[in-house]
């Protein structure tokens, strides 16, 4: 699957992009998560967490969108 | 009154005024006799000798709406309230400027008591919402959430 991913907060400053495409063979958020510090290895170090259609995706749960949003820690308010 | 569908963010600092704006636009609104309110202000840090100057917010934008209109449903099922009102802001706001302002309403002071720290914890961990600091010297840290 060639997807399309959203790096937000200090990702974007850490990668110096905000967005790029990257071919990925993962089913799920959990292989994903691995999958993109292979392809990404500086964030390797950092935490973050993964969204589709708008929701916080679980290690188990299945990639159905070709847009994924890759998260640091929220720091709102 | 619900307010579905409301957009939370504002350019920038939120006024003064758009929160004496809210509270006046419920004055019709005479079942409701307790209104509880949370503001966030933008503290001038000192880190390492080095002081906030502003913060610069980004976000999710279209994911924060729909969150903010889940924790919205989902307090009015837990508790007995009129009315939610949520705003953050978004770009920069400078130290002293308010930066969320959340008020809930009821008909009586207890639910409104119960009810306000949920929303804003609820706000705080899982709007997609991103913080800057800016120091005074223009260098950087990414804000974290205590």
């Amino acid at each position: 699957m060639n997807i399309e991913f959203r790096y937000h907060g200090k990702l974007s400053e850490v990668l110096g992009r905000n967005s790029e495409r990257l071919q990925i063979t993962s089913q799920n958020a959990g292989d994903l998560i691995k999958e993109i510090i292979t392809h990404r290895p500086q964030l390797r170090e950092t935490t973050f967490q993964l969204a589709q259609k708008n929701k916080i995706m679980k290690s188990e749960t299945p990639i159905e969108e070709l847009d994924i949003d890759v998260f640091p820690p929220f720091s709102g308010g | 009154m619900t307010e579905k569908g409301n957009k939370i963010f504002v350019q920038g600092a939120i006024s003064p005024e758009l929160v004496a704006g809210a509270i006046a636009g419920l004055e019709a609104e005479t079942d409701q006799g307790a209104h509880d309110i949370f503001l966030g202000r933008v503290r001038s840090d000192e880190i390492d000798g080095k002081k906030v100057a502003a913060i610069d917010f980004t976000a999710q934008e279209e994911m924060a709406n729909a969150v903010a209109e889940e924790i919205r449903t989902e307090s009015f099922e837990k508790f007995d309230l009129k009315s939610i009102h949520i705003s953050h802001s978004i770009g920069k706001v400078e130290a002293g400027g308010l930066c969320i302002f959340v008020m809930v309403s009821s008909g009586h002071r207890q639910q409104v008591f119960e009810a306000l720290p949920h929303v804003v914890n609820e706000l705080k961990s899982r709007l997609p919402i991103f913080g800057k600091e800016i120091f005074e010297d223009e260098s950087h840290q990414w804000k974290v959430n205590k």
